[in-house]
């Protein structure tokens, strides 16, 4: 019984991983100069292997291939699925389904940093773009001050964190404000910063995320055994031998890494994180050895999509692809809400 | 596996709740727990896992409990809470499996072996046919019966119930009692917390009973279940008679308005005195 249910989840992730190949070859297909999926994959051969596959393309399409479509691409992918996963992970952690990535203050304190980066044109040595470092810096250090302002002795309550969360949140959101008010002529550039965007991709950006995300995903997706143990609540969890506080501080560090790591590289996306674990754990239960891997895929799919549409839907101006996020997710949302509460019977 | 306990204290804040409690529990034994409400049977029972920190001697086979690591002591001590919470969504063999936690490696995941053991809980607790229901589709007795199937899939041995068979109807109470003898008969120590004097008496080996935090009365159920201590412990009138198979203690209710003991209008019309 146990095998069946374990092949058909396999089955069901390699689906989805094959959905996720199909969007992102749509995805870098489509754009104000359409390159063709049979030329993107010339490209790429032609440009892994020297004189490959021949091909007759316009000159233009490589470069955009590789330096604009791709990254961009790539670094939707990669955040959808950060911010999915760590939304789930948030949920199971604090048993809240209302949990979402941006929960301990993150959002409040990655805007702080950034838009300071932005107001002020401040820059980095070694290269280094003052926005995103100062927009993890903000998101690690809103994070932990939640923590700190959380903890009795040696556990942090659950409502506490929440409650501490949207406080110093909406602090650190005035302050943003304040910032975007007083700089007025570069208030465009926060606020677009602030929508979330995908519009400055790079593989630089790419590669300064993933290190960040990669073992944080694996610590989470390891733990998801444990996840499951602690819905049965504290003491229970603490019955089956887990080691609760210890479990929850490292879950929440590695939750939050990934959450500051997407934050720095692409702005404030909302939904994500919230929509897609429950519409996966609606679809497909709660086992979160299923629903992290999942999450991961289903968002870095609608990312992909959303920034598509973000790019695509109106030939003269990008929107932020957090509207859009928003626009799609809140409806769906409140139709998964709708269906749940017909499940209910109420 | 054996317990140890000694004067033990325990307090929520400043307001003391265990004062002093000393007992033992043996591999293969029954000890019931009973006492009115607020007695403090289940703080007890969170003590003894440490879940809680109490003052005094609590030791695990000569351990003391808060020097055992807590993964060493799933493996050995389970406990099937009042109110069990159970994860909404998650299948009934879903949760049972979780009860294999402190078997498995962080790596792992449930072997054959697992789904075995979790299959034989979820038979001696009948709930067998509810394996692939979801939780909140069970009713409370049946909810009631997969908290202990999970606690069984730890394959305890000691086993801490409190009050296994509150939502249970006439035949699962007698099943669950069955399938605990069966248990203790395999070596299993049993501490038990239950309202029902009755059935308390029928399994017990040894009750330890409980007033406000302190073991007021204990011995074998007959010297501890009698008329004079329960009308102490419980401000209750009733009768105490020997069961005619067993000769164990019954608890009767008192029958008849001269006590006062109930409300007029719910004593039954036709009853021959
Ligand atoms: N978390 C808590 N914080 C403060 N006081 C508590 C807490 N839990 C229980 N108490 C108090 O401790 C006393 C003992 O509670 P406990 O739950 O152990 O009683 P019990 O014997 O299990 O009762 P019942 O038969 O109703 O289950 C009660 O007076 C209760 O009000
Ligand atoms: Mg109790």
């Amino acid at each position: 019984m146990g095998y069946y249910l374990r092949q058909q989840r396999w089955a069901t992730l390699l689906g989805g991983l094959v959905v996720l190949g199909l969007a992102a070859v749509l995805s870098t297909a489509v754009g104000s100069v359409p390159i063709p999926p049979g030329a993107i994959w010339r490209l790429l051969v032609g440009q892994l292997f020297p004189g490959g596959i021949p091909g007759d393309f316009p000159r233009s399409w490589a470069p955009i291939l590789l330096q604009v479509r791709l990254p961009r691409v790539a670094l939707a992918g990669v955040v959808g699925a950060a911010l999915a996963v760590a939304g789930a992970s948030y949920q199971g952690l604090f048993r809240n389904p209302l949990a979402d990535p941006y929960l301990l203050g993150v959002a409040g304190g990655a805007s702080v940093g950034a838009s300071l980066a932005l107001a002020f044109g401040l820059t980095l040595p070694f290269g280094l773009g003052a926005t995103q470092v100062l927009a993890f810096a903000g998101a690690l250090g809103a994070a932990l001050a939640v923590y700190l302002l959380a903890r009795v002795g040696r556990s942090a309550p659950v409502v506490t964190l929440l409650l501490a969360g949207v406080a110093l949140g909406s602090l650190l959101t005035a302050v943003t404000s304040l910032i975007l008010i007083l700089s007025e002529d570069r208030a465009q550039i926060i606020l677009a910063w602030l929508l979330g965007s995908f519009g400055t991709a790079s593989w630089e950006r790419v590669g300064t995320a993933l290190p960040y995300m990669v073992p944080a995903a694996l610590a989470l997706l390891v733990s998801a055994r444990l996840l499951n143990a602690l819905q049965l609540g504290d003491e229970g969890a603490l019955h089956l031998g887990i080691e609760i506080e210890r479990l929850k501080f490292w879950l929440m560090v590695a939750t939050t890494l990934l959450v500051a790591a997407a934050v720095s590289v692409s702005g404030l996306i909302g939904f994500v994180g919230l929509l897609i674990p429950h519409a996966v754990r609606l679809l497909w239960g709660p086992d979160y050895r299923f629903l992290l891997p999942m999450s991961a895929l289903a968002g870095a799919i609608f990312l992909m999509a959303a920034d598509t549409a973000a790019r695509t839907l109106f030939p003269q101006a990008e929107l932020p692809v957090g509207v859009v996020t928003a626009f799609c997710g809140a409806p769906f949302f409140l139709y998964l809400l709708r269906q749940r509460r017909k499940e209910l019977g109420a | 596996m054996n317990l140890l306990v000694r004067d033990l204290h325990f307090a929520y804040g400043p307001k003391p709740v265990l004062n002093g409690i000393s007992f033992t529990l043996a591999a293969g034994q029954v000890l019931g727990v009973l006492g009115p409400n607020g007695s403090g049977k289940s703080t007890l029972l969170r003590c003894l896992t440490g879940a809680l920190r109490a003052q005094g001697t609590i030791e695990w086979d000569q351990r003391p409990v808060h020097t055992i690591p807590r993964l060493e002591l799933a493996k050995k001590v389970a406990l099937v809470p009042q109110n069990p919470h159970l994860p909404e969504g998650f299948t009934a063999l879903e949760v049972v499996l979780l009860g294999r936690t402190p078997h498995l490696k962080l790596w792992d995941s449930e072997g054959p072996k697992d789904l075995a053991i979790c299959h034989s809980a979820l038979e001696r607790t009948s709930t067998l046919e509810l394996a692939m229901h979801r939780v909140e589709q069970l009713s409370g007795g049946e909810r009631q019966r997969l908290a202990l199937a999970l606690a069984l899939a730890q394959e305890p041995e000691a086993l801490l119930l409190d009050e296994p068979t509150a939502h249970l109807d006439l035949h699962h109470q007698l099943a669950t009692l069955d399938s605990i003898r069966t248990l203790v008969q395999s070596g299993l120590a049993v501490l038990l917390v239950m309202h029902d004097l009755n059935l308390a008496t029928s399994i017990c080996d040894y009750i330890l009973l409980l007033c406000q935090g302190a073991v007021r009365y204990q011995g074998p159920p007959a010297e501890v279940i009698t008329e004079a201590h329960v009308r102490e412990v419980y401000g209750a009138e009733v009768m105490v008679v020997p069961h005619p198979q067993s000769g164990e203690p019954v608890v009767l209710s008192q029958r008849s308005g001269r006590h006062g003991t109930r409300p007029p209008g719910l004593v039954a019309p036709r009853r021959s005195r």
